[in-house]
Parts: C-alpha cells; sequence; structure tokens
C-alpha cells in the first residue's frame, strides 16, 4: 500500500500560509540538512536515492548536479523550471497552488547541495495567480529568515526570484528558459556546453523540474534508502506524480508510486471513461510521446516500462482517448501545437512542423491526397535527430504512432470527405 | 502613457537581477498590465531603462506569444483547444463565445469590449474545459456559464 508523501496536506486549508505549513512539520527538512549534512553529503544523497527528473527526460537528478565544477570562480545558479508547457501535463501547477513552501523547501536544501546563493523560479506567463502564491510564499519566508542572509541562523545564503514567461512552450527547454530569464527570444541553445559548466550568464548552471525539487528534502529526512525502496524498480524510484486529462470520470492530479499501472490509473483510480465508453487510445506522458492503444495499457507507468513499449513516461500527462473520438483530428490539433511552438532556429522543426499541420488539416476536411500518409512519415523521419532541441522529435513521434496505429482510419479520410467516426 | 509609478518600478528591475537585460521581461508584463500593450513608445523607454536598440526590445516582445503590440478588449477570452479541452467539448465553448460575441477567433468586437482567442494548454488540463479570462483561469466551463457570463460583462461594460 503506498503512502502519499508529496501530496499528504494539499488538502489541508491555508497550507499556503507559513504557520500552517510549519505546524505540519514544513521547513524542518532544510534545518536538519544545514545543520547535520555538508552540500557533497545531499548530493550524494540524492544520487544514491535514484531520484530521476521529472519535467520528462528523467535524467539522474545527482548525477546531473555533479557536474557542476568544483573551486569555480563564478557563482552556480539554480532555475527551477515552472514552465508547465506540455500539453496533457498540469502537475507542477497543482503543487504551486496548493503548497508554495514545499517548493520552496526543497530549492533550499538543492541550492545548498549545489551551492547556489541565488535561485529563479521560471514560471509560466499565463499563471499570473500562481506567481503571485509564489511572491507571497517567499515574502513570508523572508520575514522569517528563512531566506537572505544566513537562513535559520546557518552560514548560507540564498535568495530566490520568481521569473515569469510569457507564453512559449519552448521555454521549457532548459537552454531556452536561461534565454528567456536574460530577458531575450527563448531559443535553445546548442549543447555542449552544458549549463551545468556554462548556464545563466555564462556561469554554472542546473535546472530541475518544480516536482523533481521537492522529493529532495524527503530524501535527506529519511535517507537514500528509504526513497530507493519506494516502488519496486532500482532505475524507477520514489513517488510520482500523474495528471489524469481526457474522458475519464475523475480527471485530477494523483500520487502513486511507480508500480501502478496505466490501466488502473485509468479505471481504478479515475473510474474509467466518462458515459462508459470503450477506450480507444492514451496518450501516457503528454502529447509529445507515442500514443498506446487499448491492448497496451497494462504496462506500469515508470520510466523504463514505456519505454519498452515504444513510448515514455515524459511528464506522465495521461490524455485518454474515448471511442468515439477522430483520431486525425487529434493528430491535426497536436501537429498545429508544434507548428505554432517551434522557434523557427532550425529548418527541420520550423518547415517539418508547419507542413504536418497544413497536411493533416487538409486530410482532415477531406481534401488529402492519395500517398500523404506515407509523405507524412518521411517529414517524420527528417525531423527527428537533425536539430538543436527536442521539440522537433516532440512533433514527429506523436504523428508517427497515431498514422501507425490507426492507419485505416487516416485512410478512410484520404478516400472520402468527412468523417465516420463523429 | 506610461505613468510615474511603472516608469519607477521598470527603473528598479533594472538593478535586480545579475545582468540589466533580465529586468526586461518582467518590465513588458508590469506594461502591458497598465496599459494593454506595450507601444512604440514603451519601446522607446524600455531601450533607454535597459540600454538595448528599440530593435533587440522588438525582438524580445515578438517571441512570446502573451505580449501585444496592438491593444486588445478589455475583456480577452482565450480558449484552450488542445486535446484534453478538446475531448471536454473546447470546440463548442469556442463556437458558443464566437456566436454571442459576434467575432472570430483573433478578432475583437468593434465596441471594443471583447477579445476572443484560441490558446495552448494552460496546465489545468483536469478541469477541462478551461478558459482564460483576462489573468483569471475558468475551470470546467460550460456553454450556459459562458452564456450568463457574458451577459453579466455586458452589463458592467
Amino acid at each position: 500500500m503506498f503512502t502519499k508523501i508529496l501530496t499528504r496536506n494539499f488538502d489541508q486549508p491555508d497550507l499556503h500560509e507559513m504557520e500552517v505549513y510549519e505546524k505540519l512539520g514544513g521547513y524542518r527538512m532544510i534545518r536538519q540538512a544545514l545543520r547535520r549534512h555538508t552540500p557533497e553529503e545531499i548530493v550524494q544523497m540524492v544520487q544514491r536515492s535514484g531520484l530521476r527528473g521529472r519535467g520528462g527526460a528523467g535524467f539522474p537528478t545527482g548525477i546531473k548536479w555533479g557536474f557542476i565544477p568544483r573551486n569555480s570562480d563564478k557563482p552556480t545558479y539554480l532555475c527551477v523550471n515552472a514552465d508547465e508547457s506540455e500539453p496533457g501535463t498540469f502537475k507542477d501547477r497543482h503543487i504551486i497552488l496548493h503548497d508554495p513552501h514545499q517548493l520552496l523547501e526543497g530549492i533550499m536544501v538543492s541550492a545548498y547541495a549545489i551551492q547556489s546563493r541565488r535561485a529563479f523560479i521560471y514560471i509560466r506567463g499565463e499563471m499570473a495567480r500562481e506567481a503571485a502564491i509564489l511572491n507571497d510564499a517567499i515574502a513570508q519566508a523572508e520575514k522569517k529568515n528563512y531566506l537572505g542572509h544566513r537562513i535559520f541562523g546557518e552560514d548560507f545564503d540564498l535568495q530566490i526570484q520568481v521569473v515569469r514567461g510569457a507564453g512559449a512552450y519552448i521555454c521549457g527547454e532548459e537552454t531556452g528558459l536561461l534565454e528567456s530569464i536574460e530577458g531575450k527570444r527563448g531559443q535553445p541553445r546548442t549543447k555542449p556546453p552544458f549549463p551545468a559548466v556554462c548556464g545563466l550568464y555564462g556561469c554554472p548552471t542546473i535546472i530541475n523540474n518544480v516536482e523533481t525539487l521537492i522529493n529532495v528534502p524527503h530524501i535527506v529526512a529519511n535517507g537514500p534508502e528509504w526513497f530507493a525502496a519506494i516502488g519496486k524498480d532500482p532505475r524507477n524510484t520514489g513517488p510520482k506524480l500523474y495528471g489524469v486529462s481526457g474522458q475519464v470520470k475523475r480527471p485530477g492530479v494523483y500520487e502513486f508510486d511507480m508500480t501502478i499501472t496505466l490501466k488502473e490509473l485509468i479505471y481504478d483510480v479515475c473510474g474509467g471513461l466518462t458515459e462508459n465508453r470503450a477506450l480507444k487510445g492514451v496518450i501516457p506522458g503528454g502529447s509529445s510521446v507515442p500514443i498506446l492503444l487499448p491492448e497496451e495499457i497494462d504496462v506500469a507507468m515508470d520510466f523504463d516500462s514505456l519505454a519498452a513499449r515504444g513510448t515514455m513516461l515524459g511528464s506522465a500527462g495521461v490524455v485518454v482517448i474515448g471511442e468515439g473520438t477522430c483520431m486525425v483530428r487529434v493528430a491535426r490539433r497536436v501537429a498545429q501545437f508544434y507548428a505554432f511552438e517551434s522557434c523557427g532556429q532550425c529548418p527541420p522543426c520550423r518547415e517539418g512542423t508547419a507542413w504536418l499541420h497544413k497536411i493533416l488539416q487538409r486530410i482532415e476536411s477531406g481534401g488529402g491526397h492519395p500517398g500523404e500518409l506515407d509523405l507524412l512519415a518521411e517529414i517524420c523521419d527528417n525531423m527527428k535527430s537533425h536539430t538543436i532541441c527536442p521539440l522537433s522529435d516532440a512533433a514527429a513521434m506523436p504523428i508517427e504512432s497515431y498514422i501507425r496505429k490507426y492507419r485505416a482510419e487516416f485512410e478512410e479520410h484520404l478516400s472520402r470527405p468527412g468523417c465516420a467516426c463523429s | 502613457m506610461i505613468s510615474a509609478a511603472t516608469k519607477e518600478k521598470v527603473e528598479a528591475l533594472a538593478s535586480a537581477f545579475p545582468q540589466r537585460r533580465s529586468g526586461l521581461m518582467p518590465a513588458l508584463h508590469l506594461i502591458q498590465q497598465e496599459s494593454g500593450y506595450i507601444s512604440p513608445e514603451a519601446t522607446v523607454f524600455l531601450s533607454q531603462v535597459f540600454e538595448l536598440s528599440r530593435a533587440q526590445i522588438h525582438e524580445t516582445i515578438t517571441f512570446y506569444h502573451m505580449f501585444r503590440t496592438r491593444p486588445a478588449g478589455r475583456f480577452i477570452f482565450q480558449v484552450c483547444t488542445n486535446v484534453s479541452c478538446m475531448l471536454r467539448g473546447s470546440e463548442e465553448i469556442m463556437q458558443t463565445l464566437s456566436e454571442i460575441l459576434g467575432i472570430q477567433p483573433g478578432e475583437t468586437t468593434p465596441d471594443g469590449q471583447f477579445t476572443l482567442q484560441e490558446t495552448e494548454c494552460l496546465a489545468a488540463c483536469g478541469a477541462a474545459p478551461v478558459v482564460q479570462l483576462n489573468e483569471e483561469y475558468l475551470e470546467h466551463v460550460t456553454c450556459r456559464q459562458i452564456r450568463e457570463l457574458i451577459a453579466e460583462l455586458r452589463k458592467e461594460s
């Protein structure tokens, strides 16, 4: 039986108030970290815990932290990625709305570990209310000297600033995010150099997702072995938030260990599909990942089991699609998103996303030409691994999977105008 | 016109970060909040404060979907039509808004009161369909709710 860790207090009223958070044990873990552990110890604890980044790529957090050069004469920055924009993903906003102090505590412990005295929370521009909640929490923390000079009376200074984006999916890509904090167009940078060496303002920088960071204090408080024992698989440890949306009876954010299957999430946790319709397909990790058919959903919701099924855990945004939905329309809408959000600097992405959208629009409206499904597949193939950042791959992978798995439906759209599904 | 208070805040932003230019995005938000859009006059002001050319200010403005260089309506409806919302009826919501307001997505009513826009995922998919009205999120939106809301806003305006 899994007991909630990250979201355990989310139904407590006024949790965004410092007194409530502290009464429930808040800001004890940062004190413990500052008093009992060296920064290196915390980095090692996070490495041993097996924590993998919750933003989408699943890169081991402790290993990322280990890339920070020792004895650099430049300051180190921690950037918190709260630019949650992957369609179907809504867990980080949920964390900020309910429990902003837990995020601040996660930032404090992590900043101490990587010896960063300045952290930035980069939050989506659309989330004005959430930015205000964070700014309020920061002000509360500054008042009690939990932020600022010598926090908690210990030998560590920390300042946290909230920076709002302004509507650009690409700024969720870590180097696009850095450009945006620098006040520029959010176009991703070529790597190497990696941000850990040359990031914000050319200084060593770590970029971590909101959900990733809130795990860190728990690892320090309970030990890496405790964390590594959550779940069955040593490569997929710790608690995980899943955002389930689309045609289910009880959509929402749910916390489990990564042994839960996609089938259990949909039918046991979310009560099955609305109007008891049959399942047609599921996007398991945000709109960038390949779709799964109903017969493929008996799979653990972890990084490696989903990879073995040819898809990805991604941001764990599960989108449930029922019978009666036109897959050509889904494909067109997904393509529209990437065409709109491509930053335009790499031709395979700029041209590829635009053509995918145009052709799918044509097929949806009944004006498609024979052979265009193969053309779409060819475009997708040319978009992958040819660009600076993964947006191009993220646009091609789902479209490829829709055409492969629902080919008959696409062909029907080509053979006659109109849609038989709706 | 940028008020003296906003000018002061913008000037403070120029020294709030390790590098001057980082204050530009927050400054653009402040100005847009006050004036509804970023005017040519504001661009000149920003180029002076941040010691950048007008072209540099403009390249930042035009990269981000939220920044406007022209005024929009007093009430801006942004309907998420991405997959999770589409599966929950966002197309009907968009159609209802379009019919009641008598404008297409991307347009503003002639009286300057309402702007209608299609928007991308707002990270509130569990509450789909979602509409953003100015800065506020409207969740689990129904067509009926939209009709009532517009009637209310029309009375107000």
